[in-house]
């Protein structure tokens, strides 16, 4: 019997040092964590990067980091490489500025609070956006990751859970505005 | 606060958030979570319930790490109004009538069955009360109408011959047959309008490696209402997810039992169904009532609480055993079978005069209505069954085997049944809500009694919880309350 490649073994072999389990994971994950890229940058080439920019970074923290889900831990550092890159070529009006992005439409969350907090703890605000959707159903949680997570269209979420595009749209619509109400009881920002 | 930090903050949600949502989008990403090919696989079979009498909480299915196949729409059921309403201090006759008939046609909604829907049950529990009661001196407690359905989730997902065996079981021809009676029971007996809290929930789940067939998930997801959840079934999160879910199913009153369930390696599929369900005595006993008294078990005497009450009722009795019936409001009724002395209660478990009360107790010629002198044990009995023989016993043989036909599921060989196990509490006191409409039509439509009985139930009983419909929701033996 095939040994299992279980993400136990693969965490394993990183611990252990051994280069040639980047080939396993590229095997296993790595189209996935293409369109994790791609779905924020559109571009082939850069996606390509980022995915490959992710196997040094996971080198670079396993060990001592030991992922419980190998997976949400590469699609992580995925995401945050392709939104320095998605932010780089904004800045140099390099595709980026092009097509509106997911991450865009939370502007409506923060609006008019820009200039009111100076600093902030994002990993803190991460807890307290886990703690938010925590409360929130199942599907609600899962449309609104996909979106501002994952970056995934309107049209693939609909496709996903079996909904209308006009009904995940009202969900997301309802969830920012909820997020917004709980960050600010939270005093995150204040309304203005 | 600029959006940048927004932006950043949401690429570092919990792991949780983005592993479900990432399992969730996997559904259209085959590469990801590919076939690795068909294993030496078992599948497990959970079935679990539970029933209080009494009560008010409820729970809903929360959410979970693991991947969220389908998630089952419940019937929505209006509150029954309270009589408050209707007599209180603030009462509103309009408000009333309004909430009673938006409840009452969601109450005959679910009730409505086509005739012949609860005798594949009614034959199940003939054939299974002696299979797994029978005990030495020990509690034993089932819930025929939870088997049923698990058994029905069974047939749904394996083919053939394997199929067939179950069918036979279940006492149905066809599969088509068995989903519009697993359908109606599921819908008799699902209720939740603040008086009947019966809730039934069905879940199936799978391993990452096996491929799973759409049509076969649709049918579960519609006719059973079943949860499917997929994930690493060797993964401790798996385990985990599945004991949170029948925890929750079943108020967390099964810990535990629950704690023994989980998945191992060789896993690959499990179908997990579980009951919860909440009635108030028709009459509660008076708590002042209530006192020390002695039950003689098998294992020797035991001082125990006695809950107590003199009522005119219906007494029956059989060639082995005397028999009373309290109703349950909106919800059924629980009987109440005690053997002659120096009869084995094991005896009762298929006595042919045990049943005809349970089918038609209008009809049973043995009976007189007088005053009973009623004396129960307060109890709390639960028990684990190793279902396993006992379904082997009974016909199912093929799904046990390397042979089992598991094709409408999966197209992956190898898959049998490896274990099946039931677990079920009931418990009984004296709290609850009086419900006037039972009570008082029985003695309107009777002359007053003129004798009195005493029901002692102080050695080991019988006990028989009826659905409104007479179908056995749980019938166990009490040895030791």
């Amino acid at each position: 019997m095939k040994e299992k490649l279980t993400d136990k073994a693969i965490v394993q072999r990183f611990f252990d040092r051994d280069e040639d389990v980047l080939t396993d994971v590229e095997a296993r994950y790595g189209s996935y964590l293409f369109t994790v890229a791609n779905n924020i940058l559109q571009n082939t080439e850069d996606s390509k990067e980022c995915v490959n920019d992710t196997y040094l970074s996971a080198w670079q923290k396993i060990p001592p980091h030991r992922p419980p889900v190998l997976l949400t831990f590469l699609a992580k550092i995925t995401r945050g490489h392709a939104i320095d890159r998605w932010r780089q070529n904004r800045s140099l009006k390099r595709g980026g500025g092009q097509y509106v992005l997911p991450l865009d439409e939370l502007a409506d969350i923060v609006a008019g609070s820009e200039e009111i907090t100076a600093t902030v703890e994002v990993s803190e605000l991460a807890v307290s956006i886990s703690k938010f959707l925590a409360a929130e159903n199942s599907l609600v949680r899962q449309v609104f990751v996909c979106r501002y997570f994952y970056c995934d269209r309107i049209t693939d979420i609909a496709r996903m859970f079996g909904r209308s595009e006009g009904g995940i749209k009202a969900i997301l619509h309802r969830t920012r505005a909820k997020l917004r109400e709980e960050l600010i009881k939270e005093g995150w920002f204040y309304e203005t | 606060m600029k959006l940048n930090d927004l932006q950043d903050a949401l690429g570092q949600i919990d792991d949780s958030l983005v592993t479900e949502a990432g399992r969730a989008r996997g559904k259209k990403k085959p590469p990801l979570w590919h076939k690795i090919g068909a294993v030496a696989a078992a599948i497990a079979l959970v079935l679990t319930s539970i029933m209080i009498i009494q009560g008010t909480r409820q729970k809903n299915i929360a959410g979970s790490d693991v991947m969220a196949l389908a998630t089952p729409e419940y019937p929505t059921i209006h509150k029954r109004p309270s009589d408050e309403l209707l007599y209180g201090s603030e009462s509103d006759q309009q408000a009333y009538d309004k909430a009673f008939s938006l409840w009452s046609a969601d109450f005959q909604k679910q009730r409505n069955q086509p005739q012949g829907y609860k005798d594949g049950v009614i034959s199940l529990t003939r054939k299974t009360n002696r299979l797994l009661l029978t005990s030495d001196g020990e509690n034993r407690v089932y819930s025929p109408l939870n088997i049923y359905l698990a058994l029905s989730l069974l047939a749904e997902t394996t083919g053939g011959d394997t199929r067939e065996e179950i069918l036979q079981v279940l006492s149905v021809d066809t599969i088509e047959m068995l989903r519009k009676k697993a359908g109606s029971l599921w819908q008799a007996h699902y209720m939740n309008d603040g008086y009947t809290t019966s809730l039934l929930a069905n879940s199936i789940w799978f391993d990452n490696k096996l491929s799973i067939k759409k049509e076969t998930m649709k049918i579960l997801q519609d006719i059973y209402k079943a949860a499917a959840f997929q994930g690493d079934m060797s993964s401790s999160a798996m385990t985990e997810q599945l004991q949170k879910w029948l925890n929750e199913q079943t108020d967390n009153l099964l810990e535990s039992s629950v704690e023994n369930e989980g998945f191992d390696e060789d896993t690959l599929m499990a179908l997990a169904s579980t009951i919860l369900f909440r009635a108030r005595w028709n009459d509660e006993f008076n708590e002042g009532n209530t006192g020390k008294s002695i039950f003689h078990s098998p294992a020797g005497s035991i001082e125990t609480d006695f809950m107590s009450e003199s009522k005119d009722n219906t007494y029956y009795w059989g060639d082995k055993f005397a028999a009373i019936c309290k109703g349950l409001t909106y919800s059924g009724s629980m009987w109440f079978f005690l053997p002659d002395e120096g009869v084995n209660v094991n005896e009762l478990l298929d006595d042919p005069q045990v049943d005809a009360i349970l089918q038609n107790c209008m009809d049973y010629d043995q009976q007189k209505f007088l005053i009973v002198n009623f004396k129960v044990p307060k109890f709390d009995v639960m028990s684990e069954i190793q279902l396993g023989q006992a379904l082997q016993d009974l016909g199912i043989t093929k799904a046990f085997t390397a042979s089992a036909d598991f094709s409408p599921t999966s197209e992956d060989a190898g898959l049998f049944v490896s274990d099946a196990s039931h677990a079920a509490r009931v418990m009984i006191d004296e709290n609850g809500v009086t419900g006037a409409a039972y009570t008082l039509i029985y003695v309107a439509a009777c002359k007053p009694p003129d004798e009195t009985v005493d029901f002692v139930l102080d050695r080991p009983f019988l006990f028989v919880v009826q659905g409104h419909d007479g179908v056995p929701l749980f019938v166990g033996v009490v040895n030791q309350p």
